[in-house]
């Protein structure tokens, strides 16, 4: 049922979901108000843009620091712009106002995957993470046709090195199987029909824009997914968001990220990815569709999500009152806890769901939260008894009862409880 | 009287086959290290056709030339980054297998398809139970495993008893703070937690109780992700724990753009931390109940690309190390003048690695009706 008026649990479903952590404040709004107006209120808030991004520097001065042999020099200023920018995403992620979107930034950084190492070059994935936010909430169409001319996806994939005379069938590939049919969609030949039309896409090495190389490039002359005339990259990509498979794939992804880690449930996946396409590819129609659905608010689905670290990390610090960590120590955790920012360990991205949770890093989960348990300003905690504790920071009974006589006790005890991992 | 002669004196030997494998505790385990190589490696340029006129043709700008490669007989010869192991190779503790890939892969040469091919031995892309759980298909209380890093892959499967872990050393020191749990839930992420976090409580046990202090080998190792790994496996074989495989993985070696230096870099790090493992076991006596395999989810394109690098294959050479290897080359040298839209073509089903282990190195059966491939004596 989708609630008409929101109680203590279905709120903590909410945020802890569409939004990050369990903010005690969010709740409090939320409660005895409809799922209907809600959601709305999440989608149609402004999007809350980072401010101060980290200036970085650009490839051309350590590209000329490289040649003229300071290597040692380089590579440390490149670590330190590698980490001034994970810390500020970071941070950004523990203060923003509008979570909806850092929700779908995370979603489609785990989709769009570009690793900075092996981008090397900082100030480009500064960019496409720029993008990604422009696009979060925007239209999937546009992203889609962005993210296919952005520097830091050129160089992730080598598409900026895709020359007709031997077609590089890294992005192609990439393409199809990630970020729009899937696997078993297609046939090696429409990767090598889509790698020559993308041939010639690349960046200008002094600007770091998008150029079109006509001299590399050889449109495609073979079938792509059973259709002919689909010569360049332009054309791939319409008729990938023209094949009914691209909506699906997507909103298959958003079952796992928002509903269950279980198979998707056909139908709705059909109603969800029917709205998608309706819509024009406009991503606050799915998102719509997604936490306006039976199958989000449905009992049997709640706590069956795993926390990702990000979740774990950030969502702590939003839900409860906790004097700051520095912001090395966040980027350091999220890495011990499988999730570096920004370097995926695979173009598919983080695994997910039971593979956040691994005897190492359970144990790093463990350690991490009473490492900044102890935090904990117990006068800014809000008046709860131990029940409403447990609505308001477990998604299902904990796995032991929760030990303690002060609200401090009982929390703590949450914390540590199995279920806090889940949401 | 040992076991064994007490259940012969009982007239029961010819049953021994049936017993389940912790009747045998107490007997020395035959271990495997299974090294990953991440990424897809180019066996190509690691185990070189350097005489074979058709490899230069393919390769005008990546073939490693003949007085770079290290020979090894027959017109085959090593990286030169591969050095380090030349003494396993001349001491006949180095096996070959040549053209390994996955039989009639159908699926588009994806890394992901692929490697979840290679950890399952099933066609199945949903499968989550690793090869291992199939050859060990037994209930075991003791740890029967450990990798090193984050994923079990052909280690994972409810009941295959492996953990991973990063530092051996904090793993122990932290896990003994931990509390118990129920071990049921109906919500399956829950389960999986509970499930985790028993696993824990009893490798934490185990491993106080086992784990030897025997510091001083990690400064035997090269320093690095990867030597530091192959310590931790190191000690805890040296501590007697008796499982039956090891894992841990090196990469990317995912070389779509400038291939050569990555590749040397990569191929150093792999030859000086097995070449330092191989001298623990052999000081230590266990050289010969170790054995190391590699894989690696597909070999490169034969042809090199535009780019200084090598698209995705699928056939490849691995290498199998250790004192109870047979050494030598296995499988024949894929011929290169007869590609498959620019793959080398397999020769040798990947299961049959799996097999040969199965049947010859560990005794038991193989679930996979292929044929062995007799680099275990």
């Amino acid at each position: 049922m989708i609630p008409t008026s929101l109680d203590l649990s279905s709120a903590r479903h909410l945020a802890a979901r569409a939004c990050i952590g369990e903010e005690w404040k969010l709740l409090q709004a939320w409660q005895g108000v409809s799922a209907q107006t809600t959601v709305r209120q999440l989608l149609d808030a402004k999007p809350h843009l980072p401010g101060n991004p980290p200036a970085l520097s650009s490839w051309g001065s350590w590209e000329s620091m490289l040649e003229s042999g300071e290597m040692s020099q380089a590579r440390e200023r490149l670590n330190r712009d590698k980490m001034a920018l994970k810390q500020w995403w970071l941070q950004h992620l523990l203060t923003t106002t509008t979570p909806l979107t850092e929700r779908m930034v995370m979603f489609w950084h785990n989709h769009f995957t570009t690793s900075i190492n092996k981008v090397n070059q900082p100030d480009l994935v500064l960019q496409q993470h720029q993008l990604v936010r422009q696009h979060a909430l925007g239209n999937f169409r546009d992203l889609l046709h962005a993210i296919a001319r952005d520097p830091a996806m050129l160089v992730y994939l080598d598409g900026a090195m895709n020359y007709k005379e031997q077609p590089n069938e890294n992005f192609a590939r990439e393409l199809l199987e990630l970020f729009t049919l899937g696997a078993g969609n297609y046939r090696e030949s429409d990767i090598k029909a889509a790698a020559r039309a993308f041939t010639g896409w690349t960046v200008d090495r002094n600007s770091n824009r998008f150029v079109f190389a006509a001299q590399h490039h050889a449109p495609n002359t073979q079938p792509f997914l059973g259709k002919t005339g689909v010569a360049d990259g332009q054309q791939v990509l319409d008729a990938l968001l023209a094949h009914p498979r691209t909506a699906e794939h997507i909103a298959e992804k958003c079952w796992h990220a928002f509903v269950s880690t279980g198979t998707p449930d056909k139908a709705e996946i059909r109603k969800w990815a029917n709205a998608f396409r309706e819509s024009g590819y406009e991503i606050k129609a799915l998102l719509e569709s997604i936490l306006l659905s039976e199958a989000f608010w449905a009992t049997q689905h709640r706590g069956m999500l795993s926390k990702s670290p990000l979740d774990l990390i950030s969502g702590l610090f939003r839900s409860l009152p906790l004097s700051p960590a520095p912001p090395q120590e966040l980027v350091k955790f999220a890495e011990k806890l499988g999730q570096n920012p920004f370097v995926p360990p695979t173009p598919k991205g983080w695994e997910g769901g039971k593979a956040w949770i691994t005897t190492q890093s359970l144990l790093d989960r463990y350690g991490i939260l009473f490492h900044w348990s102890r935090n904990l300003r117990p006068a800014n905690l809000p008046e709860l008894d131990g029940a409403q504790i447990t609505q308001w920071l477990l998604p299902t009974a904990p796995a032991n009862p929760l030990a303690g006589t002060t609200r401090q006790q009982i929390l703590l005890a949450a914390l540590f409880d199995p279920a806090y991992q889940l949401k | 009287m040992n076991r064994r002669d007490f259940l012969k004196s009982l007239g029961a030997l010819p049953l021994l086959h049936l017993l389940p494998a912790s009747v045998e505790a107490g007997q020395k385990q035959r271990c495997v290290v299974l090294v990953e190589l991440k990424g897809g490696n180019d066996s190509l340029n690691t185990l070189v056709p350097y005489q074979d006129a058709a490899y230069y043709r393919l390769r005008p700008q990546l073939a490693l030339r003949e007085q770079q490669v290290l020979p090894l007989g027959n017109g085959m010869g090593l990286h030169p980054a591969m050095q380090p192991l030349l003494p396993l190779w001349r001491n006949g503790e180095m096996a070959w297998i040549q053209g390994v890939g996955i039989p009639g892969q159908n699926l588009a040469r994806s890394h992901f398809t692929s490697i979840h091919t290679w950890d399952t031995a099933s066609e199945d892309q949903h499968s989550q139970q690793g090869w291992l759980s199939r050859v060990f298909p037994e209930q075991a209380q003791h740890l029967q495993g450990v990798v090193i890093g984050d994923e079990l892959g052909p280690l994972a499967g409810g009941h295959f008893n492996a953990v991973n872990l990063h530092d051996i050393d904090a793993f122990a020191a932290y896990i003994s703070s931990l509390p118990a749990v129920p071990t049921h839930s109906s919500n399956p992420m829950l389960a999986h937690i509970l499930a985790t976090q028993q696993r824990l409580l009893n490798a934490g046990a185990e491993v106080s109780h086992k784990l030897k202090g025997n510091q001083a080998i990690k400064q035997q190792f090269p320093k690095g992700a990867f030597g530091e790994g192959l310590a931790s496996i190191a000690r805890l074989i040296l501590s007697d724990f008796n499982m039956p495989v090891y894992k841990i993985g090196l990469g990317n070696f995912d070389t779509h753009v400038s291939q050569p230096n990555l590749h040397q870099k990569l191929l150093g790090e792999l030859a000086n931390g097995l070449a330092a493992f191989s001298k623990v076991m052999q000081a230590h006596g266990k050289w010969g109940d170790v054995m190391v395999l590699s894989y690696s989810e597909f070999g490169r394109r034969a042809a090199e690309n535009h780019n200084m690098g090598t698209d995705h294959g699928s056939a490849a050479a691995h290498f199998a190390i250790g004192g109870g290897v047979k050494g030598g080359m296995y499988g024949t040298h894929p011929d290169l003048d007869a590609l498959n839209e620019g793959d080398v073509r397999n020769s040798l089903d990947f299961r049959s690695l799996y097999a040969s282990l199965a049947r010859r190195w560990w005794q038991r059966s193989s679930p996979w009706p292929v044929a062995d491939i007799p680099f275990i004596a």
